[in-house]
């Protein structure tokens, strides 16, 4: 890998430890992945929860603050293990509060902005056309290559801190543009499009079609056909979602929507390869989805979740649409997830009360794959909702079970306490 | 004696180390909903090394998916709860285990020439990973 002069001072240390530090990681990375030379960094987000990384990962960011580190770039973070404005809802394991804050804590002094949210891309980090990011974040990392354009792997959670404290990366994999080059087909059935997402329905349908093409792509990237070009923001947020528990990468071309496939053979590099791999998605493939993402047959719910990837202000305004006068079943919970700054407009919005007064929460900054569930919910819990990524990551042996619906049947379910599927039968 | 077999890797964290082989041909996370960092047990939904512990292991899969919080995982296995695998051997590695294992000092490897990693190697044969010259020596099971 060819090193700038400007790179060399940094490893060399002329830039203080923490520099240094990160540069002598960012040359092994570079030097595995054989990249022939650091880009510069525009854009940077960070794992918060202290339940994904322990006490190693918050004696990390520590260390890193103690050698002078700072962001060089602008850089959010990731939700948390905790819900902060409704401590009393949760019960949390001890010293996790302690543990919680001194990330915080670190990450205001390294120059984070104290964000918490999986959608940076929708509010404070939004990056534009051929910019280089080191995101945590898949789902945001695939929007950002897939709709926006930026380059961004799904980074990993130290890699992303030491190249913002850099502010350099080695080129590899998404960075360089000689690899966005589709790689597989997905043709969606006009058929199936017409009946794609709208009210009540949107984050299912198309978080159900996002796995669909991730684990038909799995480590390539697919160039997907058949998307209208007025396919919604929170419709492609969701598809994204693919973007770590399906796809293993970071970019979809979604012809007609990403800026680098404004065609079909565009977003193969110039033609569609004759013996290119296919996959057609029809009704059946979105019931057998469907199907899949229940891994119990039980009726009876006892915790309905919506907001994986975090609602945005329109999806909370859905909710409170779908639930209208009625109010949730007692001894059901139904949790909303967005982030704080969200939490704040829909409160500003009297959202907020009618989700409170209906006996559901919004919830800030956190979520069940964030906060330790194990210590919330035993094995026997059943959880509807109408997110694929979090089904997928919270599942396996003493975790709850899934019922996997829209957000209509979710609404329902927190209503009534009973699942009953409406859609894709 | 047991046969024992040479094969030809990529190095991605440079290093040595060794153990008993833990294998499977699917992709694996090492986030603490999955494997949690205090034990070291794999409990991800229909995993086949489910209930298995990869601590101490030569760990070989396919790649890396579920969250990028894995890296950080990884060293928090590592360095707080020995609960870290001795090596890994990836069909192709992903960003998520090669930072964590560079970074937490787990000697790490993909690209093996000589074929599919879970072809070659079956859990519970011993080997040795040496990711600095690029060799991994396989003991098989007797």
């Amino acid at each position: 890998m060819q090193l700038s002069e400007a790179d060399k001072r940094k490893l060399d240390g002329a830039e203080g430890p923490a520099v240094q530090h990160a540069m002598e990681h960012l040359a092994k990375m570079g030097e595995a992945f054989e990249a022939d030379e650091m880009v510069d960094l525009h854009s940077c987000h960070l794992l918060s929860d202290y339940r994904t990384m322990g006490d190693g990962g918050l004696e990390f960011y520590e260390q890193l603050l103690e050698w002078g580190g700072k962001m060089r770039v602008p850089t959010t973070c990731d939700p948390m293990s905790m819900d902060m404005k409704n401590t009393d809802k949760f019960d949390w394991p001890d010293g996790y509060p302690e543990k919680q804050t001194r990330i915080s804590d670190a990450f205001r002094n390294l120059g984070v902005a104290l964000t918490f949210s999986c959608t940076p891309h929708l509010g404070h980090n939004v990056p534009k056309f051929g910019e280089n990011l080191a995101w945590v974040e898949g789902n945001a990392t695939g929007y950002a290559n897939s709709v926006l354009g930026a380059r961004g792997n799904r980074e990993d959670s130290i890699t992303a801190p030491l190249a913002g404290i850099a502010g350099r990366t080695p080129k590899i994999g998404l960075l360089d543009p000689k690899n966005r080059v589709g790689q597989c087909l997905v043709e969606i059935d006009p058929n199936l499009m017409e009946r794609l997402g709208g009210d009540g329905r949107r984050a299912a349908d198309f978080s159900a079609l996002g796995m669909i093409i991730g684990d038909f792509a799995y480590d390539r990237i697919p160039v997907v056909m058949g998307l209208p070009p007025n396919v919604e923001t929170e419709e492609l947020k969701a598809m994204c979602s693919a973007c770590s528990p399906a796809l293993i990468g970071t970019l979809m071309f979604l012809v007609g929507i990403s800026p680098e496939a404004n065609t079909v053979e565009e977003g193969f590099g110039g033609e569609v390869p004759k013996d290119v791999e296919r996959l057609w998605i029809d009704a059946e493939a979105m019931r057998k989805a469907y199907e899949d993402l229940s891994n119990t047959s039980k009726e009876d719910v006892d915790v309905v979740m919506s907001g994986c990837p975090f609602k945005t202000i329109y999806e909370i305004q859905e909710v409170v649409e779908q639930l209208g006068d009625n109010k949730v079943k007692d001894g059901v919970k139904f949790l909303i997830h967005t982030d704080r700054v969200t939490h704040v407009l829909a409160e500003h919005m009297g959202l907020v009360e009618k989700i409170t007064n209906a006996g559901a929460l919004l919830t800030t900054d956190t979520c069940e794959y964030c906060m330790p569930i194990e210590n919330m919910y035993g094995p026997d819990t059943v959880i509807a909702a109408d997110s694929m990524k979090m089904r997928r990551l919270v599942a396996g042996e003493g975790k709850p079970t899934w019922r996997y619906g829209t957000l209509t049947d979710c609404v329902n379910a927190a209503i009534t306490g009973k699942f009953r599927p409406s859609h894709w039968n | 004696m047991s046969e024992t077999i040479t094969l030809h890797g990529h190095p991605i964290s440079k290093g040595v180390g060794e153990g008993e082989a833990l294998v499977c041909d699917k992709p694996l996370s090492f986030i603490a909903v999955g494997i949690s960092n205090e034990e070291g047990i794999v409990r991800i939904d229909k995993h086949p090394l489910n209930g298995q512990s990869i601590a101490g292991k030569v760990l070989i899969y396919d790649t890396d998916i579920f969250s990028t919080g894995g890296a950080l995982s990884i060293y928090t296995k590592k360095s707080v709860y020995d609960t870290a695998p001795a090596a890994v051997i990836w069909r192709k590695a992903h960003n998520i285990g090669a930072g964590g294992t560079i970074y937490a000092g787990v000697p790490s490897m993909d690209k093996i020439e000589e074929g599919l990693p879970w072809d070659l190697i079956s859990t519970g044969d011993w080997v040795k990973v040496d990711s600095e010259q690029g060799i991994v020596e396989v003991t098989k099971k007797s």
